[in-house]
């Protein structure tokens, strides 16, 4: 019994070392190869011009993901499954060919032109974005307008 | 061990390792988290420096400075490519502070617009992380002390609590003695378990005191019944030998027959007189001085026995006084006195002493008696096939000792003992 507790202590004090060391296991090369396919093509698809400064594999707890810088600055998360999880273009306006046509739609009718995305976000939720203006915007999965948040 | 003890180290060991399990899994989940805070605030910090140097690549060109908080250090392709991140702590000499400071490391890499990798190392100071870190384990210590602590009188308590009706029950069943009226068990509790036992007890003791009684009655009837019977077959017989009508062996038969037919009859007065103990029909008690009933009997009894020739000496310290019921006083004493002569050898001796408390009569004996029997009814000690004895002498005596308020015991140290003790 005893020896089994101790045991057992043990292969949780391993774990927790395991988990915490995870993001350790980057390697600059190994990571841009084990981007997974879809995510790459989205990258040449919607940044045609852009090159992956570096790419960190995030193995937090359960969840993995990938986060890719870009050379101009710009970061993209990405799920494990290669869909896009949260683009900050850092100030610059985010591919209109990856934001959702209704949240799009609701940006050009109630801000002026000039208004832009730059962060877009995925959460568990809905969609956060972030506009030039410096206003946050949040909708529904579907691309439904929610709330102003400030 | 007692069911409490057992019950209570089971349970605290139980507690026991659950507390070091549960402490053991906070600590390394909180450690867990302050490390990682650590770590995701260097991976973010790099997000950051590389952003700026990437926004600003001129300040690229004067890279391998040494900011307060990141170094960047050019690197060829090959070693680029193959760079793996790293995290570490470390000692950083800290100038101004002139000491050594503990940090965190990050080592990474990355690439700019035309090409060129570069190694970052980020730092961090963890000297709060480490204080976070002693004063969790702190806590932690107090508190499964503490907890440990409270547990461990909490649950004494609820145990002592719970068993004491089984307790009260076990004294209980102790204090009662089979003939006896019991005293009434007032042992209240919510437990259904105790509640039965309770219940079982009370009803047990019932049962067996009521076959008690019966037993006794019976005895005592029966040896009633068979007192008037026996004394007409005497009669038959003394008026069939008086007869002249029968020759010498015929005479033979009936003086054996009549022997018999006279033990029987004092087999049934002592099972009569014993069940008359029990029943508590001796109920008059007056001061008797045993040590002078002994010397009154003694000499009567030696004349009895005077073929076995058998010396006796009293040693008298002071006189034994006891209150009880005269006809019994007399009856004990004699029952002792005869035992004593009848499992003599010829030409031994006897000695009685006599204390203020204490009143004991010896006789010589090879070997000791069987302490647990020689009181019970009808038992003889293996050789001792004497005409003149019943068997039940000695629970006679037992009996009235009891009654009178007296223990009888018996030893052996070299000579066989019966000693009356107050």
């Amino acid at each position: 019994m005893r020896q089994q507790v101790i045991a057992l202590i043990l292969a949780l004090g391993l774990l927790g070392t395991l988990t915490h060391y995870s993001v350790a296991g980057n390697n600059m090369s190994k990571n841009e190869s084990r981007l997974p396919k879809n995510s790459q093509e989205f990258l040449k698809k919607h940044f045609p011009s852009e090159k992956i400064s570096y790419v960190i594999v995030d193995k937090d707890g359960l969840q993995t993901t990938f986060e890719v810088m870009l050379t101009s600055g710009k970061e993209i998360e990405f799920y494990k499954n290669g869909e896009w999880k949260e683009i900050d273009a850092k100030k610059t306006a985010v591919p209109q060919t990856i934001i959702p046509a209704n949240i799009l739609k609701h940006v050009k009718d109630n801000f002026d032109n000039d208004v832009y995305v730059v962060q877009i976000e995925k959460k568990f939720w809905g969609i956060e974005v972030e506009l030039s203006n410096k206003l946050e915007v949040e909708y529904t999965s579907g691309g439904k307008f929610l709330r102003y948040d400030n | 061990m007692k069911l409490i003890r057992y019950t209570y180290i089971r349970l605290f060991s139980l507690m026991f390792m659950l507390f070091i399990l549960w402490g053991a899994l906070f600590y390394i989940s909180m450690m867990d988290e302050v490390m990682d805070e650590t770590d995701d605030r260097l991976l973010n910090n790099k997000g950051l420096v590389v952003h700026r140097m990437l926004q600003q690549p001129e300040r690229l060109l004067t890279a391998d400075t040494l900011s307060d908080n990141y170094r960047i250090s050019r690197i060829s392709e090959q070693e680029g490519l193959n760079h793996r991140d790293s995290f570490y702590d470390t000692k950083i000499y800290i100038q101004i502070e002139n000491e050594y400071e503990p940090m965190r490391v990050y080592k990474s890499s990355f690439k700019d617009n035309s090409g060129q990798f570069y190694e970052i190392e980020l730092y961090l100071s963890t000297i709060e992380r480490d204080n976070v870190i002693e004063d969790i384990l702190f806590y932690l210590i107090i508190l499964f002390v503490v907890m440990l602590g409270i547990t461990l009188v909490g649950m004494r308590l609820v145990l002592k609590r719970t068993f004491r009706p089984l307790y009260k029950l076990l004294d209980w069943l102790n204090s009662v003695i089979p003939g006896r009226e019991a005293p009434e068990l007032n042992n209240e509790t919510e437990i259904a378990e105790f509640k039965k036992l309770n219940d079982a007890a009370v009803n047990m003791q019932k049962r067996s005191r009521k076959a008690y009684e019966e037993q006794k009655d019976f005895i005592g009837n029966a040896s009633h019944e068979l007192q008037t019977p026996l004394a007409i077959s005497l009669n038959k017989l003394d008026m069939l030998a008086n007869s002249g009508e029968l020759n010498e062996e015929q005479m033979n038969l009936l003086s054996q027959t009549f022997e018999t037919l006279q033990r029987a009859t004092r087999l049934n007065k002592s099972l009569l007189l014993l069940s008359q103990i029990q029943n508590e029909q001796f109920v008059q008690v007056s001061e008797q001085n045993l040590t002078q009933t002994i010397q009154r009997v003694l000499n009567d009894m030696l004349e009895v026995y005077s073929d076995k020739n058998i010396m006796a000496k009293i040693e008298t310290e002071s006189d034994f006084i006891h209150q009880m019921n005269d006809s019994l006083a007399v009856v004990l004493i004699n029952n002792l006195l005869k035992n004593a002569i009848v499992h003599s050898s010829s030409n031994s001796l006897i000695t009685i002493t006599s204390h203020e408390k204490s009143l004991t009569i010896s006789n010589e004996g090879q070997t000791a008696l069987d302490n647990e029997k020689i009181f019970t009814r009808f038992y003889r000690a293996g050789n001792s096939k004497t005409k003149e004895s019943t068997g039940l002498g000695l629970t006679i005596a037992k009996e009235i000792a009891q009654l009178s308020g007296l223990s009888l015991e018996y030893f052996y140290d070299g000579k066989h003992n019966f000693r009356l003790k107050k």
